[in-house]
């Protein structure tokens, strides 16, 4: 039986998918129902291939990355098999974990252009009929934001301010209060003072 | 913002988004360039802003063509992000997108709001100027369109 081979290329990157069709799913020939291996080439990086679970686990793990990172939420995205995130520099760290032993993390550095051409290669293959691959487990499922949720970034900017300056403005007032207090019962000491000597001076 | 991006790289950019609109059979939503001008025209950040109110479906036809146009400039804008990443070689794209992309901020919103001062300064913008670029490139694919409306339903 001869092996089925797609790939599908955007700038920078190609995604070469080889397989059989499953004849017992009515598969046609030229379909792949069984993923036999899978090859994810990208200019200037090490080739990427791996089993259908380690392709299903990379396009779930850049999938939900570009929607975290299109609604600006910095999150480390972390699996068994993959791990991506924002160095400093504002590039891709990707480390890719074999299952073999004593084989070591693949690390991959990649911009923003090749992380969409990447993306775009995973959309081809998601609406490539031929292949059938089931991306519902794969699409990100991120929850809407709750409004009452901790953003680091708002409560520095927006509640730390007003509330600093709403401390400090309570602070002064508290030690102005205490100070004139003082003073005052220092001015009424001197004049129960003045008033006790005035009536010594009487008697 | 998005627009306004494909703006700064298809110079012809109205024109074009009104090719597409119709290209797309939006032609109830859009029957002149107009009328996507008014829309477009709800950014409170705008100097002549509009108040109309957008329903569902000039806001889905909107996300189609901002969508439909980033797949035709997709070579345009992986090359200026390209730029962006490997900027201390190649900055040229990347400056003359950025200087242009300004300048129509300047030309088309209200610089005395702070907001589009601060979008206008390079140093404190030049990330969200990325991330925009980012965004179409992401719109681009065969996927673009539900990514994008469920990136801008959800933020």
């Amino acid at each position: 039986m001869l092996q089925n081979k797609y790939s599908f290329n955007q700038s920078s990157t190609e995604l070469v998918i080889s397989g059989l069709p499953d004849y017992s799913n009515n598969d046609d020939n030229d379909n792949i129902s069984i993923v036999s291996s899978w090859k994810l080439s990208i200019l200037n990086q090490p080739e990427i291939e791996g089993s259908i679970d380690h392709l299903k686990s990379v396009v779930k793990a850049f999938y939900k990355c570009a929607t975290l990172s299109l609604l600006d939420r910095e999150e480390k995205i972390k699996s068994e098999l993959i791990d991506i995130n924002l160095d400093e520099s504002g590039n891709f760290k990707i480390t890719l974990k074999s299952t073999k032993p004593n084989v070591n993390p693949l690390k991959l550095n990649i911009g923003y252009a090749e992380f969409s051409d990447i993306i775009n290669c995973f959309d081809q293959l998601k609406n490539f009929k031929k292949i059938k691959i089931d991306f519902n487990d794969l699409m990100p499922n991120i929850k809407k934001k709750n409004i009452f949720s901790f953003n680091k970034n708002k409560f520095t900017y927006n509640v730390v301010p007003p509330l600093l300056a709403f401390f400090t403005i309570s602070m002064f007032t508290f030690i102005s209060i205490y100070f004139i207090e003082e003073n005052d019962s220092r001015n009424k000491n001197i004049s129960t003072i003045s008033n006790n000597t005035n009536i010594v001076i009487k008697i | 913002m998005l627009l306004l991006a494909i703006e700064t790289i298809d110079l012809n950019g109205s024109e074009s988004m009104f090719a597409i609109s119709n290209k797309l059979n939006l032609q109830h939503l859009f029957p002149s360039k107009v009328s996507i001008w008014k829309l477009r025209s709800n950014n409170p950040m705008r100097k002549s802003q509009n108040t109309n109110n957008i329903n569902n479906d000039q806001f889905d036809g909107l996300i189609k063509i901002t969508s439909e146009m980033s797949k035709y400039l997709y070579p345009y804008i992986r090359a200026i992000v390209s730029s962006k990443d490997n900027y201390i070689n190649k900055p040229e794209l990347w400056n003359d997108f950025q200087s242009r992309y300004i300048e129509l901020i300047e030309e088309r919103f209200n610089t005395e709001s702070i907001i589009v001062r601060n979008l206008i300064d390079y140093s404190y913008s030049q990330e969200f100027y990325k991330r925009i670029l980012f965004t179409l490139s992401l719109a681009s694919s065969e996927e673009g369109y539900t990514r994008l409306k469920f990136v801008l339903s959800n933020l």
